[in-house]
């Protein structure tokens, strides 16, 4: 066996982690607790049990709107509070779910509103790890409907051209916000556009953790080599675009024929690992009992923490670093 | 001192910025051996091949990826070869550039400088002729430099350079290789932070405010009107954000008369922030209403013929004389005649020897 009995648990806990976390904000939003927009990954977990255990210390990454497994990085109190307008959260509360960020000190790059705008901005920092010759790779993260901006494939050629340490990770789970991939684009398989642009790409199946890993590592490798490459997750979304979508655009049809083709990754993992003798059933629910026990305790924490006013996200001073010379 | 004209002060401030910082870097289309298609500064390339990129022709491209490096503490300087290329990384500059020190709760600054040179002299018409502050200066996070002058350009550059947020910095295409100045040799004297005008020629009558092209026809209109016993105050705000308003005020408590000149499309253009700021602040002190001069809202076409679209110092000249309620002179009741040839080898040096 490859991986170690650590590892696999690392990457169960990591699934867990990503859907229990969704559930929670699910509940805590039906309470009337939590406003604001959020997105779920559901029946996709598997991408970040297989890529988060990459990412180094020097590595940078950039998920994006439907990760809640990359939370395996962050602080979890300080994630929800920030989530939460708490102003002991990352960013002090103004990022919202997608928008915190770390670069300094996380290596968590900002996820950009605007869906498959921020790829450029992902090659930058790998350009920016080249040139001052610093190790380390960038993995910036994307739906298929991501996939579909200009940028992408303007941040390939740039990678490309000047061999820097990128993978593009893109996430094809059916459907962007509310149209199937089959309405986007001809391409079955969109890891094909790759070798358009000198970078490797590959299209995984993604319900298998292990498999996923495989992909990313051997994509990491190639990247850190200075040869950029693309892993295209092909999975499901099980869950509307945001919370309290209907999802009545899914036909039951498309819905039966998805799910056959792309199982519960977790539910998957856990047959996996019972089968393997890795685990058995009582050790499983007991780490899904402490995720579920380190989520609460992160809320009810964050709960605690003050609140955000608008006053305090004002000033020029927010906005410049350098408001010498002038009122702005 | 050295004597220099635009182009060549900016260079020498690019360059000195290049050698004291191993940061900073100057990217964007044709760059390298070609020296960049707005001023051929060739000394950078020759000088730093290392930290001079060629780019892809992607706009987009480079200002994203340039956004990423300032992001890891990289200073990046972008060159758009012409300002109207900039609606294409709208987004980059937008909200790569501009949010990300707010978003970041003040812990990621983006120190980088990006570059065009505006307005007409090229002779290449509606998609490479626009004056774009007008575009910008709604955006928050954003400095606009304006510079005419080379001694100017010269401290404000090393200025930018330094400054932790997104500069955009626009040339002025028709006065880039005619404005000459002595500039300083001693650089860490010369740093001009933004956020000062400079009354560029002092007078009691009147006060026009006007950067790039308008500048140097206003300057030359009060030439003119001084003759006639006009005295203009002429003031140059080199940077539009931030806008340094009291040096305006002050000088119409002084003369009550307010002219607003600039090369960008009147509606909307940086003119009518200035006017707002004024009626808040010291509409009492103005015997007239405010005069604003621009181009009209319309295109630049091909060719010579864009001279006589975009105003000039006739049009200032008017507008001081209809402002104070003097008769125009004969001389002045006709247009400006431009040659336009002759312009045109100013504007290209480099191609027409």
């Amino acid at each position: 066996m490859a991986y170690s009995k650590e590892q696999l648990v690392e990457m169960y806990k990591i699934m867990q982690r990503s859907r229990l976390f969704d559930k929670k904000i699910s509940t805590e939003s039906k309470k009337g607790k939590l406003v604001g927009m959020f997105h779920f990954g559901t029946n996709q977990e598997a991408l970040e049990a297989g890529l988060m255990p990459l990412v180094g210390p020097d590595d940078y990454i950039k998920p994006y709107h439907r990760n809640h497994g990359c939370l395996s990085m962050c602080d979890m109190k300080l994630y929800v509070a920030g989530m939460m307008e708490r102003t002991t959260g990352y960013n002090m509360g103004i990022g919202g779910d997608y928008h915190q960020q770390d670069i300094k000190d996380l290596h968590l790059l900002p996820i950009d509103g605007l869906i498959g705008a921020d790829w450029l901005y992902d090659v930058g920092v790998a350009m920016a790890l080249k040139l001052e010759k610093k190790p380390g790779v960038v993995i910036g993260v994307h739906g298929d409907g991501g996939a579909q901006m200009g940028s992408l494939y303007e941040a390939m050629n740039f990678a490309s051209l000047f061999d820097l340490p990128a993978v593009f990770v893109v996430v094809n789970n059916g459907v962007a916000m509310t149209t199937p991939t089959e309405k986007e684009c001809k391409c079955a398989e969109i890891s094909g556009r790759a070798s358009g642009f000198n970078v490797k790409g590959v299209s995984v199946w993604g319900q298998d953790p292990i498999a996923v890993r495989e992909a990313m590592e051997a994509a990491i490798a190639s990247a850190r080599r200075g040869e950029p490459a693309l892993v295209e997750v092909m999975t499901y979304r099980k869950c509307g675009h945001y919370f309290g979508d209907p999802r009545d655009y899914e036909t039951e049809e498309r819905d039966a024929r998805m799910t056959e083709k792309y199982p519960d990754p977790i539910a998957r993992f856990e047959q996996v690992l019972q089968d393997m003798g890795v685990c058995t059933a009582d050790e499983l629910k007991g780490y899904a009992k402490e995720i579920k026990n380190e989520i609460a305790e992160a809320f009810e924490w964050a709960y605690q923490q003050p609140k955000l006013t608008g006053a305090m996200t004002k000033g020029a001073d927010k906005v410049f670093s350098n408001t010498e010379g002038g009122k702005l | 001192m050295r004597h220099l004209n635009y182009a060549q002060a900016l260079e020498a401030a690019v360059f000195e910025e290049m050698q004291r910082d191993g940061k900073v870097y100057y990217m964007g289309e044709d760059v390298g051996v070609f020296g960049g298609a707005i001023s051929k500064m060739y000394s950078l390339y020759k000088t730093f091949p290392e930290r001079v990129i060629d780019t892809p022709l992607d706009e987009k491209g480079f200002t994203g990826v340039a956004v990423g490096m300032a992001w890891m503490g990289l200073r990046p300087i972008v060159e758009f070869m012409y300002p109207d290329f900039i609606v294409l990384a709208m987004n980059e500059i937008a909200h790569g550039a501009c949010k990300q020190y707010w978003l970041s709760n003040q812990k990621c600054p983006v120190p980088m400088v990006i570059r065009s040179c505006q307005g007409i002299g090229s002779q290449c018409g509606a998609h490479h002729s626009e004056c774009i502050e007008g575009w910008l200066m709604n955006y928050p996070g954003l400095k606009i430099a304006v510079p005419t002058f080379p001694d100017d350009a010269y401290g404000m550059m090393k200025y930018a350079v330094r400054d932790n947020d997104p500069v955009v910095w626009l040339d002025c295409r028709t006065t880039i290789y005619t404005t000459e100045a002595d500039v300083p040799e001693e650089a860490e004297n010369a740093l001009i932070p933004f956020g000062q005008a400079r009354i560029r020629r002092e007078g009691t009558d009147v006060t026009i405010v006007a950067w790039h092209k308008l500048l140097t026809d206003a300057l030359a209109a009060a030439e003119d009107l001084e003759k006639q016993g006009i005295s203009c105050e002429v003031i140059d705000p080199r940077t539009l954000i931030p806008f340094d308003i009291e040096t305006v005020l002050a000088s119409i408590r002084k003369t009550g008369h307010l002219i607003i000149a600039h090369e960008a499309n009147i509606r909307g253009g940086f003119g009518a922030e200035i006017a707002a700021q004024v009626l808040e602040r010291e509409a009492g002190a103005l015997k007239t209403p405010i005069t604003r001069i621009g181009t009209p809202n319309t295109f630049i076409p091909v060719g010579t013929v864009e001279w006589q679209i975009v105003p000039d110092k006739m049009d200032v000249i008017h507008a001081v004389k209809g402002t104070l309620g003097k008769e125009l002179t004969s001389e002045e009741r006709g247009s400006t005649e431009v040659d336009v040839i002759a312009e045109l080898k100013k504007s290209r040096p480099n191609d027409v020897e």
